[in-house]
């Protein structure tokens, strides 16, 4: 089989901008939850977000676009994260342009950030505003085509929270079957007024900083970022610096509820199952896991169930990321596999924040304390999401 | 291989006026699908809950999934499902400014709430995507057929597409002025010479298998463009023919999107000249323009792969040829450039 591995990485998040700072924030235990500066909306002062610490304004001087006329905060956090991956893997106009390169982006926000406007130009008789072309699904993805010249396959998914994982996945067998070479994949999530009241009127989302696999959790922090991949097949990558190998995926339905996991984790533990068939890995093989790990009452407990039926043995150190940057909802599977890399990169275990007490009914500890030095080969990193769309990654040291 | 084993479609025309002359007439710039009765596929208590995209795509697509106990995947295409609910959710924010809002309306804006009821209903654990990049949404459930097909262990899976016309997208799309200005009949449409299209929706579905046995027709291929310029546009289409062993001769039915926008349709009359053998055929006068109407094209093309009737009020140039192979070719909005080829199969 064609292996496929990753020459690139760009991201933005709470956490800051660039890998560097992001992996610095991972390694000190600096979390990105906050109060908001930037987020215009009644719940800014109530509750907490992983949000990005720049202005619009601010973002717009990042990168200088010449194509693009008009950008909203989803689009600014899409491309600045998008043009470092592209830098990282030193990738020309011409790869760009190749009908073997393709770009697969997930965002379930899109041009919602501009909630207002988006209300005033679906609802009322004013004029349109500039951002009317932002609102359709994939609209931050045409935007990324345009601005950096992409011309062959293009595609976003939606699978909810678990949409960039899937993108993930689609890009490891287009490139393993040969359909294209050389894939840029992620996703990109700005806070929003209508993700914010919509996941605060499920009433799961906490107004303290998220505590991941806790008894005490009660519920997640809403957060936004991108991040990107390049994946190149191994022959275009030689000579390139790599950062490790997408090894597997596994995506799978739970069927059991639109907004909810089953009791028995059924769609979980087969997106797991699924991952590591197509990695060729025991469970004993893997030395991490980034959890999906929301904070919420239901998926920690049904994702610790899961964990607890693949790692019959013994479950390897486990954390979710979600505790730094919250959940970044169709961004968190491109931003939580680049933090899995970047463990795997530096051998390096990144530790959960705001743990105390363990699940009672399953008994597991995530790794937290100081973050330390260990051997890490093969992560799995999990994506959950309404409708049931549950996928599951395993990456890996190469070579 | 991609064998197309099974189908089904709901649409603006019923299934006798996609192969005859008796067309439905619109003379509005809203072509709606022709609903079936609901209750008789989906249980009245989740039936109130849903969307008009889900219940569209589930009335469509659970049928087949309940025929085909062995589909592994469901893999769904759409630019607009969700939407209804989407704007029903923005409503309650700003009427009631952020207060106490009821969750419903968001759950159901997703758009992958199609592909999740469809697992859902048929208590379907597999494969299970959604797939949203408007114009390239439907090639782009091909090509991941495609890759799940050579996955061990699946040769059965279920791709589709779902659009709705919701009051909000319509609304922002008059905004963009994509619609025209003038009322016309769809039986003008494609030759209206002024600019703008008009809206539609519905859903097609296809079982798909990587066995001939039972198959209706083969998709040979599929190839998406971004921002062709027209000497890209010509290469790339010979391309995709040349890399699949097919002549220009050999294609007997080409496809065409014409929507009846005098900005766009430069774009088939372009691709219909490298072409001058081919039956030449449109489609949207019968169901409207949509992002993924490849979806209603690839469904008519395989009933005509199939012997069915081509009916008089598609033709654009007769080329008297027996159909056996196809090339579809839709682009939306300057932007998606898509073709996908299709041959009969012998079983």
């Amino acid at each position: 089989m064609r292996r496929v591995l990753v020459t690139g990485m760009g991201i933005i998040s709470s956490l800051g901008n660039g890998c560097k700072k992001n992996l610095d924030a991972l390694k000190l235990g600096n979390t990105g939850i906050k109060k908001a500066k930037h987020f215009k909306s009644k719940y800014a002062d109530e509750l907490l977000f992983g949000e990005v610490p720049f202005s619009n304004e601010d973002l717009s001087t990042l990168l200088s676009s010449n194509k693009i006329q008009v950008r909203n905060r989803t689009d600014h956090l899409a491309q600045i994260a998008l043009n470092e991956a592209l830098i990282d893997a030193e990738i020309t106009a011409s790869q760009l342009s190749d009908h073997k390169t393709g770009l697969i982006s997930a965002s379930s926000t899109e041009g919602m950030c501009n909630t207002d406007e988006m209300y005033s130009d679906a609802k009322s008789d004013q004029p349109r505003s500039e951002f009317i072309d932002s609102y359709e699904y994939g609209s931050h993805c045409i935007k990324l085509a345009e601005e950096f010249g992409f011309r062959g396959y293009i595609d976003s998914l939606n699978t909810a929270c678990s949409s960039s994982a899937n993108g993930i996945l689609l890009a490891l067998r287009l490139i393993q079957s040969r359909r294209l070479d050389r894939v840029i994949v992620g996703g990109v999530e700005s806070l929003s007024k209508h993700s914010v009241n919509g996941f605060n009127a499920l009433q799961i989302v906490s107004d303290k900083a998220c505590r991941p696999f806790d008894e005490n959790r009660d519920g997640l922090n809403l957060g936004e970022g991108a991040a990107y991949l390049v994946l190149e097949a191994e022959e275009l990558s030689l000579n390139k610096h790599i950062y490790a190998e997408i090894k597997g995926a596994g995506n799978a339905n739970d069927a059991f509820h639109p907004s909810a996991t089953s009791d028995n984790a059924r769609g979980p533990v087969l997106a797991m199952q699924l991952a590591l068939q197509s990695a060729d890995l025991d469970a004993r093989d893997i030395d991490f896991i980034n959890a999906h790990g929301t904070a919420t009452l239901n998926n920690d407990l049904t994702e610790s169930r899961a964990l607890k039926s693949i790692f019959t043995d013994a479950i390897p150190p486990f954390i979710s990321t979600k505790s730094y940057t919250g959940h970044t909802l169709a961004a968190a599977g491109a931003i939580e596999a680049l933090f899995s890399i970047l463990s795997i990169k530096e051998q390096h275990l990144f530790s959960e924040l705001n743990f105390s007490e363990a699940i009672l009914e399953t008994n597991l500890h995530p790794f937290s304390g100081e973050s330390r030095s260990a051997k890490i080969d093969n992560v799995l990193s999990n994506s959950f999401g309404f409708g049931g769309n549950c996928t599951s990654l395993i990456l890996s040291n190469y070579p | 291989m991609m064998y197309i084993i099974d189908a089904s479609c709901i649409s603006p025309q019923k299934e006798e006026g996609i192969f005859s002359d008796n067309i439905r007439e619109y003379n509005s710039d809203k072509y709606h699908s022709i609903e079936p009765s609901y209750s008789d596929f989906i249980p009245n208590s989740i039936l109130r809950r849903m969307g008009k995209g889900v219940k569209l795509g589930v009335a469509n697509g659970l049928p087949l999934l309940k025929k085909h106990s062995d589909i592994k995947a469901i893999i769904i295409a759409t630019s607009s499902n969700g939407l209804t609910d989407s704007s029903k959710f923005l409503d309650q924010l700003i009427k009631y400014d952020e207060g106490t809002l009821t969750p419903t309306n968001f759950v159901q804006s997703m758009p992958n709430s199609l592909a999740g009821q469809l697992a859902l209903l048929s208590d379907n654990p597999c494969y299970n995507t959604t797939h949203v990049h408007t114009g390239s949404a439907f090639e782009n459930t091909l090509v991941d057929g495609l890759l799940q097909l050579k996955q061990n262990n699946i040769d059965k899976i279920l791709i589709g597409d779902v659009e709705e016309i919701a009051d909000y997208n319509y609304r922002l799309d008059i905004k963009r002025n994509k619609f025209k200005s003038e009322p016309i009949s769809n039986k003008d449409l494609i030759k209206s010479g002024t600019k703008g299209t008009v809206s539609g929706e519905g859903s097609s579905m296809f079982v798909l298998s990587n066995k001939v046995e039972g198959a209706i027709a083969k998709i040979v291929d599929v190839r998406s463009l971004f921002k062709a310029p027209k000497s890209v546009l010509k290469e790339q289409c010979l391309d995709f023919l040349s890399v699949n062993n097919v002549n220009i001769n050999e294609i007997d039915l080409l496809v065409l999107g014409y929507n009846g926008n005098q900005e766009e349709d430069h774009h088939y009359d372009f691709i219909a000249d490298l072409f001058p053998s081919a039956t030449t055929i449109s489609y949207k006068h019968l169901v409207g323009e949509y992002s993924t109407s490849t979806a209603f094209a690839m469904y008519l093309s395989i009933g005509l792969l199939s012997g069915k009737n081509l009916a008089n009020n598609l033709i654009l140039k007769d080329a008297k040829r027996s159909v056996k192979k196809v090339l579809i070719y839709n682009q939306y909005q300057h932007l998606h450039h898509n073709f996908i080829l299709l041959e009969q199969s012998i079983d």
